[in-house]
């Protein structure tokens, strides 16, 4: 992997330059931050909303400031994700950096390694950052969650938005342009959302990996924690891996 | 990513580091002539300063033999200059083929040239060699202005035996001669004993792109 360092060097100095290091590692942050904030007061919004109306909201408990950070981030934290990733290789063939990169003695694999790994790299400072927020004030609001488990769960939630930023990735590498490859990433979330309204597949797609963190956050009992997490970890390397084939053969 | 920046990050792909790579970058800023600029974002070059730091980047190896595709093409007058006189700069240090459809440059800075029509090579030579092998035996003479005497000049040379004809494009002479490496001696002593005040006597040179034109066939 000739240049793998020095191209992944280049990857994260840019990444901090153009400010999307620190932006999304924000915006997680707000996500961590809020979470929990959201979970403690929401019957008492849902109270002032509701006005005369009676309505009975049963007492927040830490699974509820777990299952908002869980739908935060798949929901939310997924869209920030494609527009992260979008425009990693696709940006570097419509500007001609890519071109101009591939021309010195690093090998594609490389190229494409330092890609990726920059790309998980801001995604898992920016979960750090979230995850440390989010277990701060969950334990200030509720009760301290176990921190191994909490860790895990960031972990799975991690894993969760790098299957969608490896879908995006592979599309940034088809096009020449960062939309196409934002669609796909928009498609595949969507699509992602019928198939866990199945029941019998939705263990299987990311939602089943949502759930595991759910699970591993609060130290319940999960049974077929394997099959989510290694569908998911071979969709991710699949996509890295067709990525990379058709990058390959690309004239530049 | 400023431009000493990426310098650097191209010269650590090609293994460099430490005091060599600092020297290496600092050598070809300094042979570029990007001083001045090479703190500054790329994003906000010119199109002569990138075109600059391209070559910059190429050079920071230190290699024997560089290929540069259309290397003014799209350039301003100022960064086209900027560029040719940077390729001249290079003479001796680096073997340097350039492809351009811009034969002036060509002229300017290449020491030989080949013409390539439709995948064949239609010739491989020096400059001045392909001058001397499609130069026309023509010299052209220019008066200084407000004399009346070229009709004089004129009949005068019409008369000598090695002129085949003398042709006029408003106040310069166009000689066509026999033999034209013994013309000039004889051309300048008719000048002489006419006594007009000449402004230009030259051997009629051709440019590349006449030479291009000759040996490229019209595809109309």
């Amino acid at each position: 992997m000739r240049g793998y360092g020095v191209l992944l060097a280049k990857e994260l100095t840019e990444q901090w330059r153009t400010g999307r290091l620190p932006i999304v590692a924000v915006i997680f942050l707000i996500f961590g931050l809020t979470s929990p904030i959201l979970a403690k007061y929401l019957p008492e919004i849902v109270k002032l909303t509701a006005g005369s109306v009676a309505i009975h909201v049963p007492a927040p408990t830490v699974k509820d400031a777990v299952a908002q950070l869980v739908k935060n981030l798949s929901q939310l934290g997924a869209l920030v994700t494609i527009l992260l990733a979008m425009g990693t290789v696709a940006g570097e063939k419509e500007s001609g950096t890519g071109a101009f990169l591939i021309v010195k003695p690093v090998s594609r694999f490389a190229f494409m390694a330092a890609k990726f790994s920059g790309l998980t790299m801001t995604m898992l400072g920016s979960i750090a950052v979230c995850g440390a927020a989010s277990y701060l004030y969950t334990a200030l609001l509720f009760a301290a969650p176990s921190l191994p488990g909490y860790a895990a769960a960031c972990l799975l939630l991690l894993l969760g938005l790098l299957v969608i930023a490896s879908v995006t990735f592979l599309g940034s590498t088809l096009s020449r342009s960062a939309v196409p490859a934002a669609a796909l990433g928009v498609v595949v979330l969507l699509a992602e959302g019928v198939v866990a309204s199945v029941p019998n597949l939705a263990h299987y797609a990311l939602s089943g990996l949502y759930d595991l963190a759910n699970k591993v956050a609060l130290q319940q009992t999960a049974t077929d924690w394997f099959v989510p997490l290694v569908l998911n970890g071979a969709v991710v390397a699949t996509m890295i891996a067709a990525s990379w084939l058709l990058f390959r053969r690309q004239e530049l | 990513m400023t431009g000493r920046e990426l310098l650097a990050t191209v010269g650590r792909l090609f293994a460099l580091s430490g005091p060599e790579l600092r020297s290496r970058v600092a050598d070809v800023i300094e042979k570029t002539g990007l001083g001045e600029v090479a703190g500054r974002r790329v994003g906000g070059y010119s199109g002569g300063m990138r075109q600059r730091l391209n070559l910059a980047q190429a050079l920071i190896n230190r290699p024997e033999v560089m290929f540069l595709d259309e290397p003014t093409s799209s350039l301003d007058p100022a960064g086209r200059h900027e560029v040719l006189e940077l390729l001249a700069d290079l003479r001796g240090q680096v073997t340097i083929f350039m492809s351009s459809h811009i034969l002036e440059d060509v002229e300017k800075v290449c020491d030989r040239v080949g013409i390539i029509d439709r995948g064949r090579l239609l010739v491989d030579s020096t400059i001045s060699e392909l001058q001397a092998r499609f130069a026309e035996p023509v010299f052209t003479i220019e008066l200084e202005p407000g004399q009346d005497h070229d009709d004089t000049l004129a009949a005068a040379l019409r008369e000598l035996t090695l002129v085949t004809s003398v042709g006029r494009d408003g106040p310069v002479l166009r000689v066509t001669v026999a033999d034209a490496a013994s013309a000039g001696p004889v051309l300048m002593s008719v000048l002489a004993t006419t006594g007009v005040n000449v402004a230009r006597f030259e051997r009629v040179r051709p440019t590349l792109e006449d030479m291009f034109l000759r040996l490229v066939p019209s595809r109309e």
